[in-house]
């Protein structure tokens, strides 16, 4: 007997062994051959301080039915209907807007939905509201009924209880339709299914969520500076601004087209432009300047505006708890990279150039102008209307030199004043009557009928249209810092339209694009260009902000240090940083951009809330993983089948065992 | 404890007693336990044990359960201060919203 058992015991140890051996992984997987995988774009959950948006999945992963719509008429039809098995509809962009979402929510049994598609609905479609921004606490125009953007649904401020994902990539996004309509096509099964996981974590609404860490506060990195690094305490400064960031219902993919990236692209090229003829003879052009030229590009503008806002709370109280060294360049409690913002005065502000939605082309006068712009800006404030004046007369003398530049008219008095912009938190802040002209392609409302949705692309954007507007830009603010007469500005001043034509590639387009790889080297990370801020990281840069100072930097043919470097420690100064593997002088900061209701405990490393005010502190929740998969579904009646077969197999041999006891001579 | 030996009177009286005591310290189901186990007793004090316990446990529990369910559907609404009394605070939606 024992001699028996050790032999076999002895062949099993060489199966096991065998077995280690051929088989790689340490389990036998089967996951590969059922399901196949897909990389959504989510709907996730972001919250503010009273409620909770976006879409999350049940802990355990809902799965259903594919069902595809892709007319009206196939929705009508599936409301019609209404099976009563759980579905994942599966919805083509065509038919994809939030009036058809609620109806698909509120009648079906719904697992979740995939959006799928690469059509742009041709009615126009925006998920913000419609006149955005209105009820945060730096709008200007708070009980104003006025409609911005006439397309806006409000998509962004609802909560689903489903989950809702888009699948961008034309191969999953083509498997997924074909998979939907094979199970309409034929009755038999087996059919095709799919499922979601994508819990979110956080609950109730940001206070909550900060203090049990589920959910981190949405931020990034603004980028500010003075042109050339050219600063006087004495004398104003004009401040060239626009906004840095997006949002979309499906907010990691924001491609952000004329908003914000066509204001982004312009002000790059508008200060390309000023530093190229300022390299012409660098001391000549800066001491010709009467007044300096501020450039700031704000991030987290769409989240309650906490770019502009921590910059300006910053600079007016600002105290570092614990300095990084003796020289108090640097504070470590609460981090800030470099203190340089503590030299900006706000009452030496001149006058605010913000940048808006600047790339549609719009043909409005009977002169064909390549490129149109209408000024905005606050009727209560005397001082805007001769500015603006003096901007139409600079770009209609420039017009008849004949340079692409804007043709810039002043906006309808009808619209309340400023739209939604980042001015609004400086007049609001600081209390003073600042002027304040915000540039745009849109007069009454917005010509964009895709603001902030994932359809916001490189179609929407003309390039002969940002041409001018950056050139009206470079030289409107050539003539007011050195104060000279339109007919005096050189006509050397123009932006490159090569150099905007790459920039709007890279923003709106792909990271992995030839001018963000020379500037940043090897890029790793999403492919596809987004405008959503993110989560505030302390230690990360995003790759908008760092080609911004990077671009920057390098083109203000600051004295070169020609020691190699691949990061900002290698340059010896504190004074310098690393760009194109060469130290240059700083001309360009990060500015922290998070609300102002939490901050950052680098001993604990969590955010606390502090005293918050009236700021909305926009929290993106966290989860574990964002899941979508496709699979095969047997028919239901399979396991009844199963379940009742099994059942009476159960009976069937506790009967004969009965049998066997009772009458055991048969056996 | 050996089943060809049974315990006398008082070595089971004794034993009611050490239970009934140590149910006081929070043990609701040592109570139901010294109910059961001593049911079938025909003892005057035993039973007066038995009676008790059941009394005990039935109270504690319904306490207990009062405090579960109230615990249980109002901690979110109690801020800081519920969180700060949990051991384990779920992930995701609860059943408050407000």
């Amino acid at each position: 007997m024992k001699f028996e058992f050790s032999i076999s015991l002895k062949y099993f140890l060489i199966l096991i062994i065998i077995l280690k051996f051929i088989n790689s992984s340490h389990t036998i997987n089967f996951d590969d051959e059922i399901y196949t995988q897909y990389s959504p774009f989510a709907a996730f959950r972001i919250l503010d301080k009273t409620s909770i948006f976006g879409t999350t999945s049940p802990f355990k992963p809902s799965s259903g039915q594919l069902y595809l719509v892709e007319t009206e008429a196939d929705l009508t039809k599936l409301l019609n209907d209404n099976p009563s098995h759980t579905l994942v509809v599966v919805i083509d962009t065509a038919v994809y807007n939030k009036d058809n979402l609620e109806k698909l929510v509120d009648k079906l049994k719904l697992a979740g939905i995939i959006v799928i598609g690469g059509t742009i609905p041709a009615t126009g479609f925006s998920p913000e509201k419609v006149y955005p921004d209105r009820e945060a606490d730096m709008c200007l125009h708070p009980n104003s009924d006025y409609i911005w953007n006439p397309y806006g649904t409000s998509l962004l401020y609802e909560r689903f209880y489903i989950p809702i994902v888009y699948l961008l990539l034309e191969t999953e996004s083509e498997k997924m339709r074909e998979l939907a309509r094979a199970n309409v096509e034929s009755d038999k099964y087996p059919k095709n299914g799919a499922d979601f996981q994508m819990f979110m974590e956080a609950s109730i609404d940001s206070k909550v969520c900060l203090r049990r860490e589920t959910c981190d506060p949405i931020g990034g990195e603004s980028v500010w500076g003075f042109l050339g690094g050219v600063q006087n305490q004495s004398r104003p400064y004009i401040l060239l601004q626009t906004s840095l960031d997006s949002r979309s219902f499906f907010p990691g993919f924001s491609p952000g087209g004329d908003f914000p990236s066509s204001g982004i692209v312009t002000l790059i090229a508008a200060l390309d432009a000023l530093l190229k003829f300022a390299a012409n003879d660098t001391d000549a052009f800066y001491q010709s300047l009467q007044r300096d030229i501020m450039f700031a590009f704000w991030e987290s503008e769409s989240f309650g505006k906490v770019g502009s806002r921590k910059f300006i709370s910053d600079v007016l109280s600002f105290t570092c708890d614990q300095w990084t060294n003796e020289w108090k360049t640097q504070c470590d409690d609460p981090k800030r990279s470099s203190m340089a913002f503590k030299s900006v005065n706000l009452s030496n502000i001149a006058f605010i150039v913000e940048l808006g939605q600047t790339g549609l082309y719009d043909n409005i006068s009977n002169y064909a102008f390549k490129s149109n712009g209408y000024l905005h800006y606050e009727y209560d404030n005397p001082e805007n209307v001769p500015l603006s004046d003096s901007f139409i007369n600079l770009t209609d003398f420039s017009n008849s030199q004949g340079l692409n530049i804007s043709h810039l008219e002043k906006s309808d008095p009808a619209t309340p004043g400023l739209p939604p912009s980042s001015a609004e938190t400086f007049i609001s802040l600081l209390g003073t009557q600042i002027p304040a002209i915000l540039i745009s392609d849109f007069n009454q409302n917005y010509t964009n009928k895709y603001y902030s949705s994932i359809f916001d692309n490189v179609q929407n954007l003309d390039l002969d249209q940002l041409q001018g507007i950056a050139t009206a830009t470079a030289r409107i603010a050539y003539a007011e810092a050195t104060q000279t007469l339109p007919e005096n500005v050189p006509l050397e001043i123009v932006a490159d339209q090569a150099l905007i034509s790459q920039l709007v590639d890279c923003f709106v387009g792909t990271t992995y694009c030839d001018l963000f790889q020379n500037f940043l080297g090897s890029i790793s990370g999403t492919y596809f260009s987004s405008n959503y801020p993110g989560i505030y990281a302390t230690d990360t840069i995003s790759i908008h902000s760092k080609f911004i100072r990077d671009f920057i930097t390098n083109s203000t043919n600051s004295t070169c240090d020609p020691n190699y470097c691949t990061t900002d420690e290698d340059c010896n100064s504190a004074l310098q940083v690393c760009v194109n593997y060469a130290c240059h002088s700083i001309t360009a900061y990060f500015h922290p951009a998070y609300s102002n209701g939490v901050e950052y405990d680098p001993d604990n490393d969590k955010f606390n809330i502090v005293d918050f005010g009236l700021d909305h502190l926009w929290t993106e929740s966290r989860w574990e993983g964002i899941e979508l998969r496709s699979f095969q579904i047997n028919n239901p009646s399979i396991n009844a089948a199963m379940l009742v077969g099994g059942i009476l197999l159960f009976l069937l041999y506790y009967f004969l065992i009965w049998i066997q006891k009772k009458k055991s001579f048969f056996f | 404890m050996d089943p060809s030996t049974p315990l006398t009177e008082e070595q089971k009286i004794k034993v009611a007693k050490k239970m009934y005591i140590a149910g006081f310290f929070f043990l609701p189901w040592l109570w139901f336990c010294l109910a059961i186990y001593f049911r079938k007793e025909k003892n005057e004090i035993l039973q007066k044990y038995v009676k008790k316990a059941y009394f005990g446990f039935f109270v504690f529990t319904f306490f207990l359960l009062t405090w579960m369910a109230v615990f249980l559907s109002q901690r979110d609404r109690w801020g800081v201060k519920g969180d700060n009394l949990s051991v384990n605070i779920p992930y995701g939606d609860s059943n408050y919203d407000s």
